[in-house]
């Protein structure tokens, strides 16, 4: 793969993709947008506490009431309250998780292209290891060894796919120190850290913040995934996955509960995904 | 000035290649045994062919290669014993002008970031006196002040050249090494930077190695020249001695590619035949499969460099060769060999 | 190509050793062996043979070998959970999981590839169009839903299919139409991308030049070329099959690997979760080799090296 590292400043360019977009990305960055202020607000827009039972109204329709908007479910619980905090408890996960992947992969990445010799192998060949196993495998075995907390699990979810981040930025590094302004900057007699930091950083941003999008999502889905199975986030914490896996018993009665988180996973990772494929073709054509 | 600036003795730097998993590494010397030595203010051509090794030198003198075998020193200190904090300081005094001016500037940082960073990273001085000496500096190679918030991309290919030129002046360093460092621009701009070069070395105390393979613009440039072939320095002296009494086939070989206005320099020597040949030569000169002097000793003899009057030239024919190019009596007679 | 298999296969036995190391490592890391293998009221005879069995009164390297000869002859002790043969318990749920993957790949396969085909010679018609959209959800629904969504669909809504269960080939239509549909939408992705990487080569605009037919230049020239890193989707196909299994098997209670592996993960059988750990990781292992030595047998540009 031959990648350009060299590209326009990103200071004043990150904003122009999101000019003259079509209407799909547009409603992509909207749900982003909704989703986002549901992450923030969730506790406090939620019009029940979303643990508050009402055997009263169980399995109550939705859209049939204003007082449960979205239903209730086999405990008269308020779904819409549960939505939206389950909501915040996946996004923070994933984006915990987002950050912790890039740092170990950007890490290890660097580390791999600024060392070279053994380092590289093995840092390399314990990434391609890793990556020759359905990472669900492995984050059901460390599970079953340590048990669940919810520590463990952002870490977790963190290493899955931190191989790409580690791959991506040693092979963007190891170009950008071939081109000639990292040699000019070492002359010059910049220390290695500000040469990495505050001039090839900016140079390989763009692939970087784009291997985000492609990540985040994919932590959302391990995180709704492991939390489906029971062995993510666990009662009286609620996530859109063990949601799912709640509502799927009375799938025949109540689909409303399964279907409305099932939903929001759905609209986040298509948003994103989509979002993550327009700004690769804007952002930086060159990179394929 | 007894100390010279630069002392180089023995340098040699092999790379390694490895064609695969269990091949078994080869190695060829882009450098083999230089020793020269050049003083404060002095002015060094290095020509040669891609792949004469003479990139390999530059990279050598500044210390971005360690050599493979032989020392450098830099104002009587050691490459091998300097400290990181004795390197801070040789940085300081030196830089590189790289060959390709898009690549050489980073295209996320403006150009006044770029040129002032030598002042902050070694805090000569605070930010605004480091920004007025960046204008400063940026009007001395000829571009305005107010170009200092421009990004390398809103440039032209010979602005931007003068600004990495610029980068490389700001610390009034001693030395500069230029690699290459016009041959990626327009002819007209060429002119404009060399004369550029040539001004500015009368204003500053600098000395530079200006490297090439473009003999035309190195003679108005430099007082001394090192000519190189596979790695060896072939021939070295002072530039009107070797422009006009050439000892090496080589040199001489060179100096009639260039081409000139002058018909009566055209053609008399004979051309050099194929590439410069990266297969190994073990022994004797490395030339002689492309030189259309050589005898049976060159296969067998390595030539040393040997003095004459005002440069040395490692050839043993080198006392044949008398006079300018142009003039086909003074050529030796050639022979025919066996490859 | 010897030298480049000889140094796959070493690489293959590198990571299956490390995988085996790791567990062993992790494994004694977390606690006693003893306490965790056994259930909590087992005799003082049956922890006694256990440490004989294992080695545990030796030295560490010692035990590790021990495990090393055990693991290598199939043998990770006894089930917490029934007291079976670790082996047996796996051993058994394998021919379910292959019931489920087998028609799985073979189904993704006749679909994506002819789509992925038609996408590429026909871009921007709806089968193109249907392709990337398909593409798109494959990576943004998470199976698990869509194995929801089927068993509403077919088994509440329309009482077509059983919802779970393995007892009839009925009850394998959802979870292989879950399966594949995820397959064939990767696979029709990387057949289209590839294909048109191809179809993008000088030498099929010189064939368009020598007024080659349509037809037979993709037949001829484009698909031979775009055969060679379609082998590698298969190492890609068998990841995903594996990872799915641990979220559709449970859905629809089919009594596979991946839903054994479930269990012995939520009810902490750690003698039948690391076995599944290792078994996996053997099988992805010779699945990423075997593409390797066909990729260099397939590639004539490698191939003469």
């Amino acid at each position: 793969m031959t990648v350009v590292t060299s590209s326009r400043p990103i200071r004043g360019s990150l904003w122009a993709p999101f000019r003259r977009m079509p209407t799909s990305i547009g409603l992509c960055c909207l749900w982003i947008g909704i989703v986002v202020a549901i992450g923030i607000t969730a506790r406090w827009i939620s019009p029940f506490d979303y643990l508050s039972q009402d055997p009263l109204s169980r399995f109550a329709r939705p859209f049939a009431s204003a007082s449960h908007l979205l239903g209730s479910d086999y405990l008269g619980r308020d779904v819409l309250s549960n939505v939206l905090v389950a909501t915040q408890t996946t996004l923070m996960i994933a984006l915990a998780g987002s950050i912790v992947c890039a740092l170990i992969g950007i890490t290890l990445g660097l580390l791999a292209a600024h060392f070279g010799g053994w380092i590289d192998n093995v840092l390399m060949g314990f990434a391609d290891s890793m990556a020759s196993i359905p990472f669900i495998i492995i984050a059901l075995g460390v599970l079953a060894i340590f048990g669940s907390s919810p520590l463990l699990f952002v870490f977790l979810v963190g290493f899955q796919n931190w191989e790409r981040y580690a791959r991506l930025t040693r092979g963007l590094v190891i170009s950008a120190l071939e081109e000639g302004y990292a040699e000019a900057a070492r002359i010059v007699g910049v220390p290695p850290r500000r040469i990495y930091f505050r001039h090839m950083l900016p140079n390989i941003a763009g692939p970087l913040i784009v291997q985000f999008t492609v990540n985040f999502p994919e932590i959302i889905l391990l995180e709704s995934g492991l939390s489906f199975l029971g062995l993510g986030i666990q009662p009286p914490a609620t996530s859109l996955g063990l949601m799912v896996a709640d509502g799927r018993t009375y799938l025949a009665i109540a689909w409303w509960i399964a279907a409305f988180p099932g939903v929001v996973i759905v609209l986040t990772t298509l948003s994103i995904s989509l979002l993550g494929d327009y700004l690769r073709d804007r952002f930086d054509a060159r990179l394929r | 000035m007894n100390t010279p600036l630069f002392l180089a003795r023995d340098l040699t730097r092999a790379y390694r290649h490895k064609a695969g998993f269990f091949a078994r590494p080869t190695s060829q010397l882009a450098a083999d045994s230089i020793s020269f030595e050049f003083m404060a203010r002095e002015r060094i051509g290095v020509v040669g062919e891609s792949g004469s090794g003479k990139s390999t030198l530059g990279r050598l003198l500044l210390g971005l290669t360690p050599p493979t075998r032989g020392d450098v020193w830099f104002e009587g200190v050691n490459h091998r014993d300097r400290s990181a904090q004795d390197w801070t300081t040789f940085r300081k005094c030196t830089s590189l002008v790289q060959q390709n001016p898009l690549s050489a500037l980073n295209p996320q940082m403006t150009i006044g970031e770029q040129v002032a960073e030598g002042i902050l990273v070694h805090r000569v001085a605070g930010r605004t006196e480091a920004y007025e000496r960046t204008a400063a500096m940026l009007e001395r190679v000829g571009l305005s002040g107010a170009m200092m918030n421009r990004f390398p991309h809103q440039m032209s290919g010979g602005q931007r050249q003068r600004v990495v030129i610029a980068r490389a002046l700001i610390l009034d360093p001693k030395l500069v090494v230029f690699d290459e460092a016009v041959s990626a621009l327009d002819v007209s701009v060429q002119a404009q930077v060399v004369a550029l070069l040539r001004s500015l070395w009368q204003q500053l105390d600098l000395a530079y190695v200006f490297i090439t393979h473009d003999l035309r613009i190195v003679r108005h440039l430099v007082d001394r020249i090192v000519v190189m072939y596979f790695g060896r320095i072939v021939e070295t002296g002072d530039i009107r001695a070797v422009y006009e009494h050439p000892r090496h086939p080589y040199t001489r070989a060179l100096l009639a590619s260039v081409p000139t206005m002058d018909s009566s320099i055209r053609s008399i020597e004979p051309p050099i035949k194929g590439e410069l040949d990266a297969g190994k030569v073990s022994q004797g000169c490395a030339f002689r499969s492309r030189c259309p002097f050589a005898i049976d000793r060159c296969a067998v003899e390595t030539p040393l460099l040997r003095a004459f009057d005002r440069q040395q030239a490692a050839c043993h024919r080198a006392d044949e060769f008398v006079g300018p190019i142009k003039s086909q009596a003074t050529a030796p007679q050639q022979k025919k060999i066996a490859r | 190509m010897t030298g480049f298999i000889v140094a796959r296969a070493f690489r293959a036995i590198v990571v299956l050793v490390f995988t085996v190391t790791l567990v062993f490592i992790v494994l004694r890391l977390s606690g006693d062996p003893a306490q965790q293998m056994l259930s909590d009221n087992a005799s003082p005879e049956a922890l006694a043979a256990f440490n004989a069995k294992w080695a545990l009164d030796r030295s560490i390297f010692e035990q590790y070998l021990f495990y090393l000869a055990n693991a290598l002859r199939g043998d990770f002790g006894v089930s917490f959970a029934d007291g079976r043969e670790v082996f047996s318990v796996v051993s058994e749920r394998i021919p379910k999981t292959l019931a489920l993957t087998v028609p799985a790949v073979i189904l993704s396969l006749l679909i994506g590839i002819p789509a992925g085909i038609i996408a590429a010679v026909r871009r921007e018609s709806a089968v193109d169009k249907g392709v990337m959209a398909g593409a798109v959800l494959g990576y943004s629904i998470p199976n698990f839903l869509l194995g929801l969504v089927f068993i509403f669909a077919f088994a509440v809504w329309l009482r077509v299919l059983p919802s779970s269960g393995s007892s009839t080939w009925r009850h394998a239509i959802l979870p292989v139409a879950t399966f594949a549909l995820f397959n064939a939408a990767a696979v029709a992705r990387f057949m289209r991308s590839t294909l048109i990487d191809v179809l993008g080569q000088p030498y099929i605009a010189a064939a368009r030049a020598d007024g080659v037919p349509n037809w037979e230049i993709i037949l001829r020239h484009a698909l031979p070329n775009a055969a060679i890193p379609m082998v590698t989707t298969l190492g890609f196909v068998a990841g995903g099959l594996l990872g799915g299994a641990v979220l559709v098997e449970p859905v629809f209670a089919w009594p596979g690997l991946g839903s054994g592996f479930v269990n012995a993960t939520s009810t902490g059988d750690l003698p039948v979760a690391q076995a599944m750990i290792v078994l996996f990781t053997a099988f992805m292992v010779i699945i990423n080799f075997g593409v390797d030595v066909l990729y260099v047998v397939l590639n004539p540009k490698i191939r003469k090296h």
